[in-house]
């Protein structure tokens, strides 16, 4: 499979639990990675839309979330083709992982 | 003026039709992340990344549409779609151009009822399981100087099977009245008798006259 960019990649796995609004992709991507990959509306939707074009993701439908405000929010989730192209690009960054410590540049755990 | 207003403005500077998707959305993120942001300090950081968003993706939006505008006018969002799946079937370290069998798998993975009507419910699993043994036969160019410029010069391009089965596909479409779909570029791969790829659906599917698109089923051309 061909590498996916690392906005693609984050976005995929923020949905690989559960479907989440553009702004719950947000909240979720800076926590996992500790508040070093911070996304701004403009690279998201951007990235978004890429996504919905390949069939990466798809739209779930608009509903408020409770944890924010009453406000409606456009939901979206994995499609079975994203949880693919994750799943290879996982696989291929664990396998450079596996090269990485087998050439000392990384300590085992 | 508020920093949402402000905002909104600056909004006005991506394309029209992004627009009318994503700018209520947009902004509702920005309102979000401007309610999370308590203090003057946070403001302040706040705005320094959302102008570096923006100057960042407003002209790649403005971009990606003039790319796009003829080849959406050409390709449907199936075969579109199967492009792009195509590019995801090629190997990030292999070098080389994306092949037939690889715009194959695209095009059936981009159209699960026609995959199905085709190949049957894990009918998609044999084919790939057999694209990969024959990829894996293939031998890699001898010479170090023509690898490296095969990975550097053509990698992510379609090669020229690709091409001819895309213009196939586009002459069926212009026939039928129609934009190009999944099927059109099935119909283009299978043109290319004596490939790989050709020989593999032939074998797989259960019947390819299912394949002939008729005009009030695919997208009309816009």
């Amino acid at each position: 499979m061909k590498t996916l960019t690392p906005a693609v990649f984050h976005i995929l796995l923020a949905l690989a639990d559960q479907d989440r609004h553009g702004y719950g992709i947000m909240l979720e991507v800076a926590e996992r990675t500790n508040q070093q990959v911070r996304m701004g509306p403009g690279t998201l939707y951007g990235t978004l839309k890429r996504m919905l074009d390949g069939g990466l993701i798809e739209e779930g439908g608009e509903r408020v979330d409770p944890d924010l405000n009453d406000e409606r929010r456009r939901y979206y989730r994995m499609t079975r083709q994203g949880r693919r192209a994750a799943a290879a690009e996982a696989e291929r960054l664990q396998a450079l992982v596996r090269v990485a410590r087998a050439k000392s540049v990384l300590k085992t755990a | 003026m508020t920093s949402e207003g402000i905002y909104r403005i600056l909004l006005k500077a991506y394309p029209t039709r992004y627009r009318r998707h994503y700018e209520e959305a947009m902004a509702q993120c920005f309102r979000d992340q401007l309610r999370a942001a308590d203090t003057m300090n946070e403001r302040i950081r706040l705005w320094f990344r959302t102008i570096a968003d923006f100057a960042l993706s407003a002209p790649a939006r403005h971009f990606d549409l003039a790319l796009n505008i003829s080849y959406a006018n050409a390709y449907s969002e199936g075969a579109r779609r199967a492009i792009y799946l195509a590019q995801l079937e090629k190997g990030p370290f292999s070098y080389g151009e994306i092949s037939l069998e690889q715009l194959l798998l695209g095009a059936l993975r981009s159209d699960e009822e026609l995959n199905s009507a085709l190949l049957g419910s894990d009918g998609i699993d044999t084919l790939v399981s057999m694209v990969r043994a024959w990829e894996t036969k293939k031998v890699a160019p001898p010479s170090p100087l023509l690898r490296w410029g095969r990975r550097h010069r053509r990698a992510g391009t379609l090669d020229l099977d690709c091409k001819k089965a895309l213009a196939f596909a586009r002459r069926e479409a212009h026939d039928s009245g129609t934009s190009v779909s999944s099927r059109h570029i099935l119909l283009g791969i299978l043109e290319q008798e004596t490939s790989q790829a050709a020989r593999t659906l032939r074998d797989c599917a259960r019947n390819l006259t299912s394949l002939r698109p008729s005009p009030a089923r695919d997208n009309p051309r816009p």
